[in-house]
């Protein structure tokens, strides 16, 4: 303010300075006799450009810089007043596109860089995973105790894992999302308590000796209003009385972005949590735990994976049975917030979708050159005459350079404003786990740098067109320029290039379609309309062994019993809600140098494959004679015979199985059902194998269950009778999750489902934006050529011929911007076809059809000008010449 | 531009060597820009064409560099003008530049000089 300040009396000083100049030297002249004017005439003369010496002068005081750009900028914004037309488009075109690459960045910020709301310093904190055979996951709590005692990599680990914990209160038993989690749980995350105290050491130590608590936040306000009090009050988990010891932060939500706990109890406690299990906290052998470590200060991960590794061969010297083959890897936290793969599998969705979105951006930043290039046509006159009125040329470039940042700026904010406004849109999507959408610094910067590139990109270049122009070139009129034929101009070759580029996403937008509505079609092996679940788990209120049994033998001929259910079954585990493994040996095949099979399995009743609408391939499902005493037999789904056929070369029906080591006993293969995909059809089905429920003794079973009916219509008509039909069985078991299975299975297109509306968006613009391009083009071609059309229609040219003229001139533009984008597509197709399904990159159906709709929309976009060249008056044309 | 009308005689100012002019010429006393211009022109015999387009930053980067000051005074004719005087730093700067300006002169003379050339 002060510069400015100074800089308005240095100016005032030059102004008086330089006009008393001239008053002298104009006095002495009149002196000499010469006429006012004359004196006039010639002190000037002799001076000079006064603007010029005025500019120069001020120049020697440095600081012009600032003051200049205030001025640059209210010019601009006089300029932009004096055009509305020119500056509502480009301002339109610079905030949506610029809106539509942030709102696509704020996706993938969500995945790449935003961390887990709460958790201290992230970036320290590391995944700890073991893998036997196959993918690396979930951690022996045992082998995790190692670790604890004997790596000095890691400031602190932790281990965890969640489990569902019945809750009672005076109004009923309900089920809440649980998390145990070892003593060290919230120090390694570095989070301090909303209220009262985290876990003590030895509160961890005995396994079910200490029932304490730490509520998640949200059921501290939900189940006590977030009052004090119920910091020392008790609540009934499982049947046993717990003391809550203390409330975890607002914000934290767990390191799952799937599930979030509503409730945290030391990992001790783990064989109250899980009844049927019994103490699974000294088997080495058992894994389920999630260990995530914070590396000590100054150790990168590589060199903790080292000592990993040689603990790791240690314990394998250690424990042999159950540590051979194990191997235990470290990877960034962030890829455990999801489960396995999932992270980096969106990742790499993700950023293809911004490339594409960039190349929005890419078309919006040469539409608004374009417009700059056709205005700085119109406005050579004016440049001309600031230049000959003394302003320099790095001076003029200033101000066209200012005129566009202005508008990249303005446009960059309303961009950013409308990323903000549509944020929404991402927090709505079906997605599986739960994303922080927020606009934070990286958003910020992301969208800074676009307005930035955009303002470079598209103000540079006309910019200095516009200020190298020849001024005396420029004083006369434009030259007239041709319709047709003759070199392309600037102009030209960025509507080729607006073409190519919106060729390019339209053809990527029709794949995504293409590729949704092939993924809806895929056969999932099994029918989820109409069938309705519920999930049950019995050994949380007290039942054992065969009661347990018995209790979903009851419950099962009570759904069934059900007027409006046509099947009825129980299955350990719901499509879509993961799997559980185990070991096996084939009978009669070692496996080559010690290598260890697994598959997973499930445990349904009976009548699981007729309810699921499972077909059978091969051999027979279960049935009634599968019952408790009679031969045990197993079910495999396709890809496990396969699998197996493979290992053994004979046939997979044939095959005899163990789950409890070489020695048997063995089950024989009894049949072979289809495949089924909960998750996305794209992904290969597992080998799987299926227990009959009916023949497991009781105590040897699940205690988790879920019971499955399938009625005529909607499933939800279903969910009062079957929830009465259990409470009719025992109404201290709560009934948990009464869904439709569809529901429970989630969008399973969700990200297909996002990919195409983002690039139909994203296509929709480009083409718009092509379009205007190519209008505004032609445009100013007509506007500029009126006399000579109105010349030819003089001499008697056809109107119609005017009219092909300027149709003929888009088409040959959107002809070669079309083979260029065609190009672009299939080379840029292959980048795509990972996420492609059922289509290829280069299916020529989708390219012609983009063709046909980037053609159709050219030849709209040409009419508009065409029609105006055919409808000149040569008169009129004439006269204005 | 104003070139054109200059008559031929005229010679310009050689690069850089304005300021000297300037700090020599304000050797006599303040002087405002005009009179700066005037004392140049009738010192130099005319010969010597001051670009008051170079003038006025020229004072202006000395009074920057702090050679010379400026302050407004009333003119003899009561007008209000803008006058500059040589300061201290300015008067130990006038003595270095003529020093180098002297040294050069006799420098070009020496090169210049006809006999050397071998012409007739």
């Amino acid at each position: 303010m002060i510069g400015w300040l100074r800089r308005r009396r240095l100016e005032s000083t030059i102004d008086e300075e330089i006009r008393t100049h001239l008053e002298m030297a104009i006095r002495e002249r009149m002196a000499r006799g010469a006429s006012r004017e004359e004196a006039e005439m010639a002190a000037r003369r002799e001076f000079g450009n006064v603007g010029r010496v005025k500019d120069a002068t001020r120049r020697v005081w440095g600081g012009l810089w600032f003051d200049g750009v205030v001025q640059d900028i209210r010019f601009a914004l006089r300029q932009f007043r004096r055009s509305p037309g020119f500056t509502l488009t480009a301002f339109t075109t610079i905030a949506v596109s610029i809106g539509l690459t942030t709102s696509v960045f704020t996706l993938v910020n969500a995945l790449l860089f935003s961390s887990l709301p709460g958790v201290h310093a992230p970036d320290e904190l590391v995944a700890l995973y073991t893998s036997e055979s196959g993918d690396p996951g979930v951690s022996s709590y045992m082998d995790y105790r190692d670790f604890v005692v004997s790596a000095e990599s890691f400031s602190d680990l932790t281990a965890f894992k969640a489990r569902e914990v019945d809750v009672t209160t005076a109004s009923g038993t309900s089920r809440l999302e649980g998390l145990m989690v070892s003593e060290s749980y919230f120090r390694t995350l570095g989070i301090a308590p909303a209220a009262g105290r985290f876990f003590l050491p030895e509160e961890d130590e005995a396994p079910g000796r200490d029932a304490v608590a730490v509520l998640s936040y949200d059921t501290w306000q939900t189940a006590f209003g977030g009052d004090e009090s119920a910091i020392g009050a008790t609540i009934t988990l499982n049947r046993r009385a717990f003391t809550i010891v203390g409330v975890a932060p607002p914000r934290f939500r767990g390191t799952n972005l799937v599930t979030a706990p509503d409730i945290y109890v030391p990992m001790a406690m783990q064989p109250h949590l899980m009844p049927s299990s019994g103490l699974l906290l000294h088997r080495r052998g058992w894994g389920g735990i999630d260990v995530l470590g914070r590396l000590a200060p100054g150790v990168t991960i590589d060199r903790a994976q080292a000592e990993v590794d040689l603990i790791g061969e240690r314990l394998v010297s250690e424990y042999p049975s159950t540590n051979t083959g194990r191997e235990y890897s470290l990877e960034d936290f962030r890829d455990a917030t999801m489960p396995f793969g999932m992270r980096s599998r969106l990742l790499g969705f993700g950023w293809i979708l911004m490339a594409l979105v960039m190349l929005v951006l890419l078309v919006a930043c040469v539409n608004v050159a374009n417009l700059l290039l056709t205005r700085g046509h119109s406005r050579r006159g004016e440049v001309a005459v600031r230049q000959s009125l003394g302003a320099t040329q790095g001076r003029l470039l200033r101000q066209l350079v200012t005129e566009t940042g202005v508008l990249a700026l303005v446009g960059g904010a309303a961009g950013l404003a409308i990323a903000v406004a549509t944020r929404g849109l991402f927090t709505s999507l079906p997605l599986p786990f739960s994303l922080d959408f927020v606009i934070d610094r990286n958003v910020l910067v992301f969208a800074t740098v676009a307005t930035g590139f955009t303002g470079l990109a598209f103000g540079l270049a006309p910019a200095i067109g516009a200020a190298r122009r020849d001024v005396v070139a420029a004083l006369r009129t434009a030259a007239p320029g041709r319709l047709r034929g003759g070199r392309p101009s600037v102009a030209d070759t960025l509507v080729v290039v607006q073409v190519a580029l919106s060729v390019a996403v339209l053809a990527a937008a029709g794949l995504f379609g293409r590729t949704l509505a092939n993924l809806r079609l895929v056969d999932r092996g099994f029918e989820p309309e109409g069938v309705l679940t519920a999930q049950l788990d019995p050994s949380l209120q007290g039942y054992e062994g065969e009661r347990i049994k018995r209790f979903y033998l009851d419950v099962l001929a009570s759904v069934r019993a059900l007027p409006d259910t046509r099947a009825a079954a129980l299955t350990s585990r719901l499509p879509g809600s993961g799997s559980d493994g185990t070991s096996i040996s084939i009978e009669g095949s070692a496996p080559a140098d010690g290598q260890r099979l697994s598959m997973g399995f499930s445990i349904v009743s009976n009548d699981y494959f007729e309810t699921m609408e499972i077909p059978t391939r091969a051999g027979r499902a279960f049935s009634e004679q599968d019952r408790e005493g009679a031969a045990p037999a197993i079910v495999l789904n396709e890809a496990a015979a396969a699998w197996l056929r493979d290992l053994t070369g004979g046939d997979g029906l044939a095959t005899r199985i163990s789950i409890e080591g070489p020695g048997g006993p063995f089950m024989q293969v009894v049949g072979v059902v289809a495949d089924i995909r909960s998750g996305s059809p794209r992904e290969a089905a597992r080998p799987h194998m299926y227990f009959s429920f009916e023949q497991i003794p009781g105590g040897q079973g699940f205690a988790r269950m879920a019971v499955l009916a399938r009625g005529g219509g909607e499933p939800e008509r279903l969910a009062t009778g079957v929830r009465g039909s259990i409470e009719a069985v025992d109404r201290t078991v709560p009934v948990i999750d009464v869904r439709p299975l569809e529901s429970l299975l989630g969008d399973i297109v969700a990200q297909e489902r996002l990919a195409t509306s983002v690039l139909a968006v994203a296509a929709t613009l480009a083409v718009l934006l092509a379009a205007l391009g190519l209008y505004g083009v032609l445009a100013h071609a007509v506007a500029r050529r009126t006399s000579e059309i109105g010349v030819r229609l003089a001499l008697g040219a056809a109107r119609g011929s005017v009219m092909r003229g300027v149709l003929g001139r888009a088409m040959a533009l959107t002809g070669v911007g079309l083979a260029v984008g065609l190009v672009l597509a299939l080379v840029s197709g292959r980048a795509l076809s990972s996420l492609l399904y059922g289509v290829s990159a280069r299916d020529l159906g989708t390219l012609i059809v983009v063709s046909v709709v980037l053609l159709a929309v050219a030849l709209l976009a040409a009419w508009l000008p065409a029609r105006h060249a055919m409808r000149v008056d040569p008169v009129i044309a004439l006269r204005a010449e | 531009m104003t070139k054109r009308d200059e008559p031929l005689a005229r010679i310009e100012m050689l690069q850089g060597t304005l300021d000297l002019i300037i700090l020599q010429t304000l050797r006599w006393g303040p002087r405002h820009g005009y009179g700066l211009v005037q004392m140049i022109q009738s010192t130099s015999r005319d010969v010597l064409q001051v670009n008051t387009g170079s003038l006025y930053p020229a004072l202006h980067r000395l009074a920057k560099k702090k050679l010379v000051e400026a302050s407004w005074v009333k003119s003899d004719s009561g007008q209000r003008v803008r006058e500059y005087r040589l300061t201290d730093a300015g008067r130990k700067q006038l003595a270095v530049e003529r020093d180098r300006w002297e040294l050069m002169s006799d420098v070009m003379a020496r090169i210049l000089a006809p006999r050397q050339e071998g012409e007739a």
